[in-house]
C-alpha cells in the first residue's frame, strides 16, 4: 500500500471580512491506497473546508490556502487549473451532503450520471450507457434501466444519494471524499449506504475519506480517525485505539454524546 | 394503520383530481388563439385573395362586402390580403427581435450571473443605462443611425430588448449557480463553458420561455408602433402598425378599417400574452 495523497500543513484563510479568519490550521495527513480514514468533529470545526480543498472546489479569490495537498506528484493548491480538471471526477470525487439538491432536477439520472465519463473519456453512446447502467446496478439500485430514465424528483433521498454514489465512481476513483454523505439519510439508509460504501472501497480498492460528526457510523467504516475542532486535529490514530482509549478531553466529550441507544445493524 | 395509510393515498388522489380539474384556461385559450393566428399568417406567406399591394380605383373605402371580407383601403386595397401580409410581417420582426433579444440576453447574462465580479459590475451598469430608455426610443435612436428598413428595424429593437432578458437570466444564473448540482459538475471536471449551458441553462427555461412569450408581445407592439410613426416597414409593404397608422385617416368615415387592424394586434398579443401566462402556470 502506497500513499497516494499528502496533505502538508494545509491552512485555509478566509478574507471576506476586515480581519482575515483562518478555519484550518496546519492540517496534515497521509492517506494510503484503499484505506478508508474519518473526519469528525463538530459543526464549524473545519472538516468540510479541507475536503472541498482536497477536491479543488476552493477556488475563491477571498480564500487564501497554504501548505501542500499532494497528488501524483502535482500539489493541488499550486498546479494548473487543467490538470486540476483532469483529476477531479476521474481520480478524486466528491459526494455532498444533500442528496435532494446534488442532482440537476432537469437532466434524466443516466445523462448525470454519464457527466464525469463524457468529460473523461472518449466513448460512444452505447458504451456510456452501458457504464451508466452497470455502474446504477453496482451502488444496488433496482431496476437500472428503468432508473437511467427517470428524473432526479422521481426517486426517493436514498436513492438518489446511491446514484451519486454511482456518478462519483463510474471513473474508478482513487480517491472518494464523503462529505457528511449520510447526514441527510434515515438511519437505516445510513446503514446501507454505509455498508455499500465499504463494499465498494474492498472491490475497487478506491480510498475513502469519510467526514461525518457521527461517530457511531465512523467507527463502523473508518480504520482511522482524525479528530477535529476549530480547525486544529485534536487527535488521530486508529479507530478502535481512539474509541476504546481517547486521550484528548474534546474527543472523550464527543465520544460520550454518542446516543447510548444505538443498536447493532450489521 | 393500513386504513390511515389509505385515507392519505384517497386525500392525495383527490388533490391529484382537483388539480387536474383546474384547467389551465390560459394555456388552452391562448394556444388556441396563436395557432389560429398563425395559421392565418402562414396562409398569408402563400396565398392572399387579392394581390395586397394592387391598387383598385373603383373600390376605394369600399365597406365589407363578398368580395372583399374587410373592405378595401383609401387606394382600394384588400384589407384582408393586406393584414393577412402585415401580420406575417409583424410577426417576423418581432421573432428576429426576440432572436436578437434572446440571445445576446442569454450570453449577457449567463457571463454576468456566473462569473459575478467586476466583469459582473460593468456589463449590467451598461445594461442599467441601456434600460433606462424606454425600448421605442432607444430603438428610434438605432433606427436614426442604421436608416429604415425591415431589417434595420429588427436589430434595432432586438438591441433595444437585449437588457431585459439579460437581467431575467442573471438572476436565475444566480439563483442556480450556488446549488449543489453545479458544485457536483464543477467537481468532476467540467468546464465553465459546459457549466453555463449545459448544466444551468436548462433551468432556467421555465422563466425564460413566459417571460420569451411577454417579450413577444412587446416585440410585436414596439414593431406596431414604430410602422405607425413611419421608421419601421417602409410603404407600399404592409405591416399592421403601418396599416393602422394609415387607417387613422378615416377613423370617422370607415372606423372598420382600424378596428379590423387593432382586433389583429389585439389578438395576436392576447394570444402570446395568454400563452405566457399558461407557461407560467405549467411550473
Amino acid at each position: 500500500m502506497g500513499t497516494i495523497l499528502e496533505i502538508k500543513d494545509l491552512n485555509i484563510e478566509f478574507h471576506d471580512h476586515s480581519v482575515p479568519e483562518t478555519v484550518v490550521f496546519d492540517f496534515s495527513m497521509q492517506l494510503q491506497e484503499g484505506e478508508i480514514v474519518g473526519i469528525v468533529g463538530e459543526s464549524g470545526s473545519g472538516k468540510t473546508m479541507t475536503a472541498l480543498a482536497i477536491a479543488g472546489l476552493l477556488s475563491r479569490h477571498d480564500i487564501t490556502k497554504k501548505g501542500q495537498i499532494i497528488f501524483k506528484e502535482q500539489d493541488l493548491l499550486i498546479c494548473k487549473r487543467s490538470i486540476l480538471r483532469e483529476f477531479q471526477g476521474k481520480d478524486i470525487s466528491m459526494i455532498f451532503q444533500e442528496p435532494m439538491t446534488s442532482l440537476n432536477p432537469v437532466r434524466k439520472i443516466g445523462w448525470q450520471v454519464e457527466e464525469s465519463l463524457r468529460l473523461h473519456e472518449n466513448l460512444t453512446k452505447e458504451e456510456l450507457k452501458k457504464r451508466a447502467i452497470d455502474a446504477l446496478r453496482e451502488v444496488e439500485l433496482p431496476e437500472p434501466e428503468k432508473i437511467y430514465r427517470q428524473y432526479p424528483h422521481q426517486l426517493s433521498g436514498g436513492m438518489r444519494q446511491r446514484v451519486m454514489i454511482a456518478s462519483a465512481m463510474i471513473c474508478n476513483p482513487k480517491i472518494l471524499i464523503a462529505d457528511e454523505a449520510t447526514t441527510a439519510l434515515d438511519v437505516t439508509i445510513q446503514a446501507q449506504i454505509v455498508q455499500l460504501l465499504k463494499r465498494l472501497n474492498s472491490k475497487k480498492n478506491t480510498a475513502i475519506l469519510f467526514i461525518s460528526h457521527d461517530l457511531s457510523l465512523v467507527r463502523k467504516l473508518c480504520t482511522k480517525v482524525i479528530v477535529m475542532q476549530n480547525g486544529h486535529i485534536v487527535e488521530r490514530g486508529n479507530t478502535e485505539d481512539i474509541y476504546q482509549n481517547p486521550q484528548e478531553v474534546y474527543t472523550k466529550q464527543l465520544i460520550a454524546a454518542i446516543p447510548k441507544c444505538e443498536k447493532n445493524f450489521e | 394503520m393500513s386504513e390511515k395509510t389509505h385515507g392519505v393515498k384517497t386525500m392525495r388522489k383527490s388533490e391529484k383530481e382537483q388539480a387536474a380539474k383546474r384547467i389551465n384556461y390560459n394555456l388552452r385559450i391562448g394556444a388556441v388563439i396563436t395557432i389560429t393566428m398563425c395559421v392565418f399568417i402562414l396562409i398569408g406567406f402563400v396565398y392572399t385573395p387579392y394581390n395586397p399591394e394592387a391598387m383598385d380605383e373603383t373600390q376605394k373605402l369600399a365597406g365589407i362586402s363578398w368580395h372583399h371580407f374587410l373592405g378595401c383601403d383609401n387606394f382600394g386595397r384588400d384589407i384582408f390580403s393586406r393584414v393577412l401580409k402585415g401580420s406575417g410581417t409583424t410577426l417576423l420582426v418581432a421573432t428576429g427581435t426576440i432572436l436578437i433579444g434572446t440571445g445576446a440576453g442569454i450570453i449577457l447574462g449567463a457571463l454576468t450571473g456566473y462569473y459575478g465580479g467586476w466583469l459582473d459590475e460593468i456589463l449590467m451598469r451598461i445594461n442599467d443605462a441601456i434600460f433606462a430608455f424606454p425600448s421605442i426610443l432607444l430603438a428610434l435612436v438605432f433606427i436614426s443611425l442604421l436608416g429604415t428598413g425591415t431589417v434595420n428595424i429588427v436589430i434595432a429593437l432586438g438591441i433595444a430588448f437585449i437588457p431585459s432578458f439579460a437581467r431575467i437570466v442573471r438572476s436565475e444564473f444566480l439563483r442556480c449557480k450556488n446549488m449543489d448540482y453545479v458544485k457536483q459538475a464543477k467537481l468532476i471536471g467540467a468546464g465553465d463553458l459546459r457549466i453555463m449551458f449545459v448544466h444551468i441553462l436548462p433551468n432556467t427555461l421555465p422563466v425564460l420561455l413566459s417571460s420569451v412569450m411577454i417579450g413577444f408581445n412587446n416585440a410585436v407592439l414596439a414593431e406596431a408602433g414604430m410602422s405607425y410613426l413611419g421608421i419601421g416597414v417602409q410603404p407600399p409593404f404592409a405591416s399592421l402598425g403601418r396599416m393602422l397608422s394609415e387607417a387613422q385617416a378615416y377613423l370617422f368615415t370607415r372606423p372598420g378599417y382600424a378596428l379590423s387592424i387593432g382586433i389583429f394586434i389585439i389578438l395576436l398579443v392576447l394570444g402570446f400574452g395568454l400563452l405566457g401566462e399558461g407557461i407560467k402556470e405549467l411550473k
